[in-house]
């Protein structure tokens, strides 16, 4: 029977920030003495539940509250208001049981020691977490195997490649084996190969151990490979919480029709039509396939513009996603099913 | 209990890693390490040209005060040996917003910052200054006992808890401030007034540093302890220091409430 491993209501928190409105040596100066206080709300009354067993996308642009999220939710921070629970702990009042029981990879820093082979953190990691030598072995084997690094663990961290080093990093924060584990984007930097190779462990672990993740990544790649559900938030609020295929939908009555010419031609030759992009041979063009019937749109592309090539695609999850980012239309409306119209 | 015992296992554990990343680069370890014993045997050099050159200092002859050089290096370097790299260690931690990799460990972070502060730089010191004590001891024919033993290191670990204190203190401030490049020299200058004899101080300072600002466990009580004097004032120093470095761990604890991390 599934239940929600994370459970938030009414989440908020607003942090203190001096802030300076000129540059310049006299204004620091000024600030020292007189400093301008500002209150940043990174979250306003966020609600979010997470099943047990899920991949969960956690996504939105830079500064929106994904990190403060994260770090309330791993009792680093504490909220200004709201409740938690996260496997029935409150994540920042009982930390030190709670953490036993989730597992972190920041994709920006290391937990591994950089003069030492990470075989000697992973040791360490056992001690830390007073991991049974039996599980402990299995675990090792199993992730070392998966990932193929039983050479890469015994070498020391500053010789890893970035890859090598991102793979030891997993290791490091499963071996306990949490129920939870967090993912700051993990594959950020990593080379196609890399990333796949990590793709594929995660849904491994999360098929194979049960574990849940939370993924906080801006590669709408791994999102799509990797997450059923996704939570998209901006401003400080949740604007979005639910299937990911529902996102595609939202423009699934519109096409994008991408065009390139065998000669130079005019914008003006294009008037009517919702243009998107233009250059002199290249264009695209939106048609609304639930208003205009498409095959009678195309011939008449045909009929009135030189071209060459022609490619007929569905609206992109990354575009809807930037749409949502850019505040361009409700997020939350979306979350209720409505179907919005697509702006350029 | 076991939670401090879980540290102290934790403390074992990084020195272990500390030492075997000395090992990794050999050459630093033993240029380090012959660096420290000579900067070690400045101090007492230094020390014996004042007490020669000048009136010394009142109550202590020439080789008592040698003693008192022989212990103050045997505590620096204990100091540095324990708690060496801890300054730094938070700073850097706060001001990457690296901290938060600690709240993610199943210990109290001070626990984790106090056990990772092993540094093997200052062996030099401990060495010199147990050959100096070990020599005075000899030198001024002392008979040192077994209970004086117990009491010497009974202060000496008291001692260390007062430089914990400190480093809890800093570490509170760095949380709260973030950026605050100097705040280590002005520590490391606080601490510098129990390197001397209490009894070049003025009573009220001589008294405060027998009480609230307990700095006589450092070296002072120790000697004292070494050349055969004990006195009642001794065990208020060891409690104010136990007090202190309570009281600044309750502080810690507000403190950490007040954590904001880094962007990310």
């Amino acid at each position: 029977m599934s239940y929600n491993i994370i459970t938030a209501e009414n989440l908020s928190k607003t942090f203190k920030v001096a802030h300076r409105d000129k540059s310049g040596l006299l204004s620091s100066f000024k600030s020292l003495f007189k400093p301008q206080i500002k209150y940043v709300e990174a979250l306003k009354n966020v609600c979010l539940n997470v099943e047990a067993g899920e991949i969960r996308g956690l996504i939105g642009p830079n500064g929106a509250g994904k990190s403060t999220m994260i770090k309330i939710l791993s009792g680093i921070l504490y909220p200004t208001e709201g409740n938690v629970q996260v496997q029935g702990y409150t994540p920042w009042t009982q930390r030190e049981e709670l953490v036993k029981r989730i597992g972190v990879v920041l994709g920006q820093k290391s937990q591994l020691w950089w003069d030492l082979p990470p075989i000697d953190a992973f040791e360490l990691n056992r001690k830390m977490y007073e991991i049974p030598e039996k599980l402990f072995r299995e675990n090792l084997d199993f992730f070392v195997t998966s990932l193929k690094i039983e050479d890469v663990i015994k070498k020391q961290v500053r010789q890893l490649s970035l890859g090598e080093r991102m793979k030891c990093e997993f290791v490091a924060a499963l071996l306990h084996h949490p129920p939870l584990v967090f993912l700051d984007e993990p594959t950020i930097g990593l080379d196609i190969v890399s990333k796949e190779v990590i793709r594929t462990f995660i849904k491994e672990v999360n098929r194979q151990k049960g574990i849940t993740f939370i993924l906080t990544t801006h590669d709408m790649g791994d999102i799509e490979d990797l997450c059923r559900n996704v939570s998209i938030i901006n401003g400080g609020t949740i604007v979005y919480n639910d299937n990911i295929e529902k996102l595609h939908s939202f423009f699934s009555d519109k096409k994008v029709i991408e065009l390139r010419f065998s000669r130079e031609v005019r914008e003006n030759d294009l008037k009517g039509m919702n243009v998107r992009a233009f250059t002199p041979y290249t264009a695209e063009i939106e048609i609304d396939v639930s208003a205009h019937d498409i095959r009678s749109e195309i011939s008449n592309i045909f009929s009135l513009l030189p071209v060459q090539d022609i490619n007929i695609n569905s609206i992109s999850i990354e575009e809807v996603i930037k749409q949502i980012y850019e505040n361009k239309y409700d997020g939350a409306a979306l979350a209720h099913g409505e179907v919005l119209a697509f702006d350029k | 209990m076991r939670k401090i015992f879980r540290l102290f296992e934790l403390f074992i554990w990084n020195s272990r890693l500390a030492i075997a990343r000395s090992m990794e680069y050999k050459f630093n370890f033993i240029l380090g390490s012959f660096i420290s014993i000579v900067f070690s045997s400045i101090g007492p050099v230094l020390q014996y040209l004042i007490f020669t050159q000048t009136k010394g200092f009142p109550g202590w002859n020439l080789d008592q005060i040698i003693l008192f050089q022989g212990v103050l290096l045997i505590v620096l370097g204990l100091r540095t040996m324990f708690f060496g790299e801890l300054q730094g260690f938070v700073y850097q931690l706060v001001r990457r917003g690296d901290f938060d990799r600690l709240l993610l460990k199943p210990y109290p972070p001070m626990g984790i910052i106090l056990a990772s502060g092993f540094s093997m730089s200052s062996l030099g010191s401990i060495l010199g200054g147990l050959v100096i004590t070990v020599y005075s001891i000899i030198k001024l024919e002392l008979h040192v006992g077994i209970i004086q033993c117990g009491l010497f290191v009974l202060f000496i670990a008291a001692g260390l808890a007062l430089f914990m204190a400190l480093d809890v203190l800093f570490a509170c401030i760095v949380i709260i401030l973030v950026q605050m490049g100097r705040l280590n020299e002005f520590f490391n200058f606080i601490a510098r007034f129990g390197e001397y004899p209490l009894s070049i101080y003025p009573n009220a300072l001589r008294l405060a540093f027998i009480t609230v600002v307990p700095f006589a466990v450092w070296v002072n009580i120790p000697a004292q302890l070494l050349l055969g004097s004990f006195d009642a004032y001794m065990l208020y120093s060891l409690v104010f220091c136990f007090a202190f470095l309570f009281v600044c761990l309750k502080v810690w604890g507000l403190c950490l409430r007040k954590y904001t991390s880094a962007g990310g």
